[in-house]
Parts: structure tokens; C-alpha cells; sequence
């Protein structure tokens, strides 16, 4: 029996140590917190908190990689199980497997994420985290690594953790040349560039990759010596050949790589001067594209023919060529802003204005303005105003403005919050300019911008300083209300409602113009008119609402349903008042 | 032996008594954000496998020695080892799901195996013929019950969802 004993308590002492064991093993430790624990730091900070992701990062390094490797390809190697699938969308639905005896108060978002049951995903995020950190010191994992790219679900992970290990993974790049997944041959392409040193290695390793069974990866070593520009004598004689390519795409990303080396293509020209009649599209395009820019002189006979006979590409052939020979491609640009077809007038016209104005220039943006077309004619517009202010930077409209403590109206106007609510000081300074205010303040009303009385953002701010001042004069203004009605008359929605709101000041002087409101051909008008006599005569004026009453209830009929619903609103707001006032 | 069977009966009710209440105390999940509170249904499964576990024990250990009320010492006894679980988990929330419930349940057969086997052996019976329980017998109990206990989870928890959809 006590030999039993024994035995029960040395298996219960094995437990136990075995528990410690998992808990606090073998894991890599920095300043009493595990490897883990700082990869997850490293992970979760946001880029902006330097201190913290720098402190992870620190600890990382200190734990150095001879100790981090081993967890960190753990990690990286992590995969999902049905049973850890399974427990992980229960806890997060049910969210009931922790036990915690500790505060609720302190219980926080990041607690959460550190307690949750984590996806081979996470684990591998964590692995990624590490590689970044360790950089070139990882080296001695690339081995590893390697061997992860062969696995489907870990392919990601490895290309990534490779991609931080750098210089040491190069063999693995080259390696990567070879693989039966053209995915990974297209990235070991692009890494490689990232660490080769010479130019003619690089182009030397990946140039088979011209003859590559995936087009894809065809296409992309096209590209990737395409931007060697460096060594034009190795790249160009390779594109060249690539230019002959079967397939179209590949063929096109050929010559659009040639037009990277200018001048020293020009050995191609006749070949892409070939393809520019015989090519695919794609590649016909591009040829033309890549011949404007390599020898913009002597193709340009074959880019007026192929604008003589539509060829398609020619816009993208000309924006090349507007920026290799300005000049020549301005007459063909102004030609073609006069198409009757649109796609071409807008093609055109973006390139037109990349010019600076010049009277030439001008004159076509003149013409744009009128365009019929509303996107060409209002950006002609919009440079036109802006060219007309740089011309006139000194014509104020408001210079007889009227001062007050040596401050301009147009400064007093500025002094306002966020909400539009002047301050004291200028509503002071508005009400001792009184009337001499008002005709500068109804100037500013109807501003327009010159030459095209262009609607935009400085205008509407402008024109918000007027209503405003107006507004701020109270009983001040009622010397401006004739002007104001006169502008309810205008065919312009905004300037009605700005004259209206700007009589809103004046109390009860208000009630013609806003009735004249309720009766505009505008729906917005009529909600306005009606909420102003609402909100500002009839709440405010309990006397005047036996009048106002029939006239708000006559637009409860109103054929704009906004309106209908303002009206409603708003009687029975004033009923509510009615009520509680007799009470 | 009496007098002894007195004190032992009273002791083990203190016992009981202090687990129950210090249990209670410890209100197993007072995270309030974004945790989730334990609610009925899921007590309710959970509290049904455990039962299914204890059912499976005193089946297995019918023949054998046991102290009047062995279901509510198997209660009271998850109430220290089921926290203690969870406890556990938590600890392990490093290591892959699957993982650390196979180490938690096998850690959770031998710690209440053995608890069972010290229960069987100490706790006076009322039956004192049958012979005790070996600790074999009783981790084999602790194992079968455990494993019945981690297998109807699941599904009672799929019967749960299709009984109450969202």
C-alpha cells in the first residue's frame, strides 16, 4: 500500500513539474517576458508608436537569433488543425473559456488579444515579425525556409520571412528560378534584383526566364530587365528578341521596357516600327508608344499616319511624345481638341493642359470653355480663373470696403469659429459700420469669380462673409432689404436662399421676403422660407402667428414631399409652443 | 472509530462547504469587456458533460469502495479542478489550441484521478466491504469519464446551436 502511495505521489509530483515545464520551459526570455510575448508587441504596435515597437525590437536582437531561430521557425511552421479550427471559432463565438480573478475595470482590449486562442495564421505573423527584426542574421534559417516554400499553406509565409532575411537567402532566389510554381519563379525574379550587386548577374540569371513556359513570368523578367537601365548593351539585344515573343502580352511589355532605354534603343526601332503595323494590339500600341519616345524625330511620319488612320494607342503615343518633344506634339494636341469625337477631345484636352498658357495655348482653353462638353468646359474654366488671378493678383473686388479700428470689413468678416458664429469683437465692429457696411456686404453676396463667374469654394466662402455681415447688422440691415428682395428673384437657387437667410436678422422686417419665399420656384426656397418663419417669426413673435398660421398651412399641400415634411415639422413645433405657452 | 468517522464527515462537509463558496467567489468569469458572461445555455453544456463525466465514474467505480454522496464529491471536486482547467488554458494560450486541451484533459485525468482514489481510500464508506479502488482503476475512470465528458461537448453544443440559431 504505501509502495501505491509513493508511486501516486511521485506521478503527481511529475505532473506538477511537467505543468511548470510547459509553462515557463525552455522559451527564450528578455527581461522576465518570453520570445513570444515580444513578438507579439513587435506585431501589434502601430508603426507610430516608435518606443514601444522599438523596445520589442530591441529585445529581440538582445535574445539574438542562435536562441530566436528555433521558435521562430516553429512559429512560421504553424499549422491549423480541425480541432484548433473548431475551439477557436467557439471561444470567439462564445468567448466564455478564460478565468481570471482579477478586476473587470482592468480587463482591456489588448488583454483580449493576448488571451485568445491563436490560428497557425498568427503564430505565422508572429514568425514574420521575428525574420523582419533579425534581417540578415536569420541567415542560418534560410535552409529551412527554403523547404517551407514547397508547402502550399506555408508558401506566403516563407517568400515573406526570406524577402527580411535578405542577402544570405540569394542561392535560395536562384534557386527559386527553377521551381515548378511560376508564382514563385516570378518572385524569386524580383527578390533577386533586391541582392544581387552587379547588373550583369542579375541579367545573366534571370535572362532564361525570357524563354520561361508561364507567360507570366515571361512577362516579368521582360519587366525586370527592362528597368536595367543601367546596361542597355545586355538588356536591349534580350528585349529585342523578347519583342518577338509569342505571345502578345509579353511582346507589348517588350516594347514598353525598350522606351525605358531612350536613345540607346534605337537599334530596335525597326523592328518596333515593324510591330506597329504588324503587331498584335497590345504590342502595336506599345511599339508606337516606345518608338515616340526612343527617336521622337523619326517616328513622327509614322504617328501622323497612324493618326490618319485611327490607329488605336495613339493618345498614349502622344501623352510620350508631349513629353519627350512638346512642341511637336502641340499641333497634333490642338488638332485633336477639335475631334467631334469626345473620348479623343478629352484625351487631347488633359494633355493641353499640361502646357503652360501661352497665347496659343490660351486661345485653345478659350475655345475649351465653350466645350459641350461640362467636364472639358469647366476644367478650361477653373485654369483659366486661376491663370486671370495670377495675372491680376492686386484687383480686389471690395476695395472701398468701409474700416473700423483700422481693421478692413473683410478682416472683421474672418473673425468667426468653426460654426460660422462671428465673435464679439466683430459683431461690435459690423454694428458701428451699420449701414456703410451694406453695400459691400450685398457686393459680396453676388460675388462671382472673374472672368467666368465660376462657382467654387472661394466664392461660396465669400458670399457665406456677406450673409453673414448681414445677418450680424440685425435691425441694421433692413435698409438692405429691397436689394435683398430683388435677389430673391434671381434664377440662381443659392443666391435665393442666401437673400432670404440674410433678412433673418431683422425680426419681424423679415416676414415679406420670406413669404415671397414661400412661393419660389425652388423646392429648398420654400423649406427654407418655411423654417425661417417658423423658427425665427412665429416661435420668436407669438403675435404674428395668427398670420403666419394660414400661409405655412397652405404648403402642407406643396408637391415637393421635403417640403411637405418641413411644413409639417415645423406647425407642429409652433402648436407645441402654443401649447405650452397657454399652460 | 466512531468518533472518527464524525470527524471526518464533519471535515469533509467544511471542505466541500469552503470549495462551493470560495467557488461562488470567485465568480469563474467576471470579464466584462469584450469577454462575454457565461450564459445559461452554455453553463447548461458545460455543466451537462461534466455530469456526463460523473456518471461515467461512478458507473466504472460501482464495485468498489465509495464514500456516501460520491456524486457530490465528484462535484465538489470539479469545482477546484474545473477552474483549475480553465486556469490552465489560459496559461497555455501560446501554443496551439489543440494542443494545450489535450495537455490541459490529460493533466485534468491524472490530478482527478488521483483526487478520486484519495476520495475512495479516506472518505469513510458507507459500505466498508468492497475493496478501495487501485490508482490504476481510478485514472482509467478519470480517463473514460474525461473522454466522454471532451466527446459529447461538441456535441451538445452543435444540439444547442440548432436548438437556439443566433
Amino acid at each position: 500500500m504505501k509502495r501505491q502511495h509513493a508511486f501516486l505521489f511521485l506521478v503527481l509530483m511529475a505532473v506538477t513539474f511537467g505543468i511548470i515545464w510547459a509553462l515557463s520551459g525552455r522559451a527564450p526570455r528578455y527581461h522576465g517576458r518570453t520570445l513570444t510575448s515580444w513578438l507579439r508587441q513587435c506585431s501589434d504596435s502601430p508603426l507610430n508608436e516608435t518606443h514601444r515597437l522599438q523596445e520589442a525590437q530591441n529585445a529581440i536582437r538582445t535574445i539574438g537569433a542562435k536562441e530566436a531561430l528555433p521558435k521562430l521557425l516553429n512559429l512560421v511552421e504553424a499549422t491549423d488543425d480541425p480541432v484548433s479550427l473548431w475551439l477557436i471559432a467557439k471561444t470567439d463565438k462564445y468567448r466564455t473559456r478564460f478565468l481570471r480573478w482579477k478586476s473587470s475595470e482592468r480587463y482591456s482590449y489588448d488583454d483580449w488579444q493576448r488571451s485568445r486562442w491563436h490560428s497557425a495564421e498568427d503564430f505565422q505573423q508572429l514568425g514574420i515579425a521575428g525574420f523582419e527584426v533579425l534581417g540578415t542574421n536569420a541567415g542560418t534559417a534560410v535552409g529551412e525556409l527554403e523547404k517551407l516554400l514547397q508547402k502550399t499553406d506555408h508558401t506566403f509565409t516563407a517568400k515573406r520571412c526570406l524577402v527580411f532575411v535578405g542577402k544570405p537567402a540569394e542561392l535560395v532566389f536562384v534557386r527559386a528560378l527553377t521551381n515548378q510554381n511560376p508564382g514563385i519563379r516570378q518572385w524569386g525574379m524580383d527578390e533577386l534584383a533586391a541582392v544581387t550587386d552587379d547588373v550583369e548577374v542579375y541579367i545573366t540569371r534571370i535572362k532564361d526566364r525570357l524563354n520561361d513556359s508561364s507567360e507570366a513570368v515571361r512577362a516579368d523578367a521582360v519587366d525586370d530587365i527592362g528597368i536595367q537601365t543601367t546596361a542597355p548593351e545586355l538588356a536591349v539585344p534580350l528585349l529585342v528578341s523578347a519583342l518577338q515573343d509569342g505571345s502578345d502580352s509579353v511582346s507589348a511589355h517588350a516594347a514598353s521596357s525598350l522606351a525605358n532605354f531612350g536613345a540607346n534603343a534605337l537599334g530596335a526601332c525597326l523592328t518596333l516600327s515593324n510591330l506597329v503595323e504588324s503587331g498584335g494590339s497590345n504590342t502595336a500600341c506599345a511599339a508606337l508608344k516606345a518608338l515616340v519616345v526612343i527617336a521622337p524625330n523619326e517616328s513622327f511620319s509614322i504617328l501622323t499616319n497612324c493618326i490618319g488612320r485611327e490607329k488605336p494607342g495613339i493618345n498614349e503615343a502622344l501623352k510620350s511624345l508631349r513629353e519627350v518633344a512638346p512642341e511637336r506634339a502641340l499641333p497634333i494636341i490642338l488638332d485633336r481638341c477639335q475631334s467631334r469625337d469626345l473620348q479623343t477631345r478629352r484625351a487631347a484636352f488633359r494633355l493641353l493642359c499640361r502646357y503652360p498658357i501661352t497665347p496659343p495655348i490660351e486661345s485653345a482653353l478659350q475655345t475649351a470653355a465653350a466645350d459641350s462638353d461640362f467636364t472639358i468646359g469647366r476644367r478650361a474654366k477653373q485654369i483659366l480663373t486661376e491663370h486671370y488671378q495670377k495675372m491680376h493678383p492686386s484687383d480686389s473686388p471690395f476695395a472701398d470696403e468701409p474700416s473700423f479700428a483700422g481693421k478692413r470689413l473683410g478682416d472683421w468678416l474672418k473673425l468667426h469659429d468653426a460654426e460660422g458664429q462671428l465673435s464679439q469683437a466683430a459683431t461690435n465692429a459690423i454694428h458701428h459700420l451699420g449701414a456703410n457696411a451694406i453695400p459691400a456686404l450685398l457686393q459680396r453676396l453676388t460675388y462671382s469669380q472673374p472672368p467666368f463667374g465660376l462657382r467654387t469654394r472661394e466664392v461660396n466662402l465669400v458670399r457665406m462673409d456677406g450673409v453673414r455681415g448681414l445677418i450680424a447688422l440685425g435691425n441694421g440691415a433692413v435698409p438692405a432689404i429691397p436689394a435683398l428682395q430683388a435677389l430673391m428673384d434671381s434664377t440662381n437657387q443659392d443666391t435665393v436662399v442666401f437673400a432670404m437667410v440674410c433678412t433673418l436678422g431683422t425680426g419681424t422686417n423679415a416676414i415679406p421676403t420670406l413669404i415671397k419665399g414661400l412661393t419660389n420656384q425652388f423646392a429648398e426656397v420654400r423649406s427654407q422660407a418655411v423654417h425661417g418663419l417658423a423658427e425665427s417669426i412665429a416661435l420668436r413673435f407669438p403675435e404674428r402667428r395668427q398670420e403666419i398660421m394660414p400661409l405655412l398651412a397652405n404648403l402642407v399641400r406643396d408637391p415637393d414631399p421635403e417640403v411637405r415634411g418641413s411644413v409639417k415639422g415645423d406647425l407642429q413645433e409652433i402648436d407645441a409652443a402654443s401649447a405650452s405657452g397657454q399652460k | 472509530m466512531n468518533q472518527h468517522s464524525k470527524f471526518a464527515g464533519g471535515r469533509c462537509f467544511s471542505i466541500l462547504a469552503a470549495v462551493i463558496l470560495s467557488s461562488i467567489r470567485a465568480r469563474a468569469n467576471p470579464i466584462e469587456f469584450p469577454e462575454k458572461s457565461i450564459t445559461p445555455k452554455i453553463s447548461f453544456v458545460i455543466g451537462f458533460a461534466i455530469l456526463l463525466e460523473l456518471i461515467c465514474i461512478c458507473w466504472i467505480l460501482r464495485r468498489s469502495r465509495r464514500p456516501r454522496f460520491f456524486i457530490l464529491w465528484l462535484v465538489g471536486l470539479h469545482l477546484i479542478t474545473y477552474p483549475a482547467f480553465l486556469g490552465l488554458l489560459w496559461e497555455l494560450v501560446e501554443i496551439r489550441p489543440a494542443f494545450a486541451v489535450a495537455l490541459g484533459e490529460g493533466v485534468a485525468v491524472v490530478i482527478e484521478g488521483s483526487l478520486i482514489y484519495l476520495i475512495c481510500r479516506f472518505v469513510p464508506s458507507i459500505k466498508p466491504k468492497p475493496p478501495a479502488p487501485s490508482i490504476a482503476k481510478c485514472w482509467l475512470a478519470s480517463l473514460i469519464g474525461n473522454a466522454c465528458s471532451a466527446a459529447a461537448f461538441p456535441l451538445l453544443l452543435a444540439i444547442f446551436e440548432r436548438l437556439s440559431p443566433g
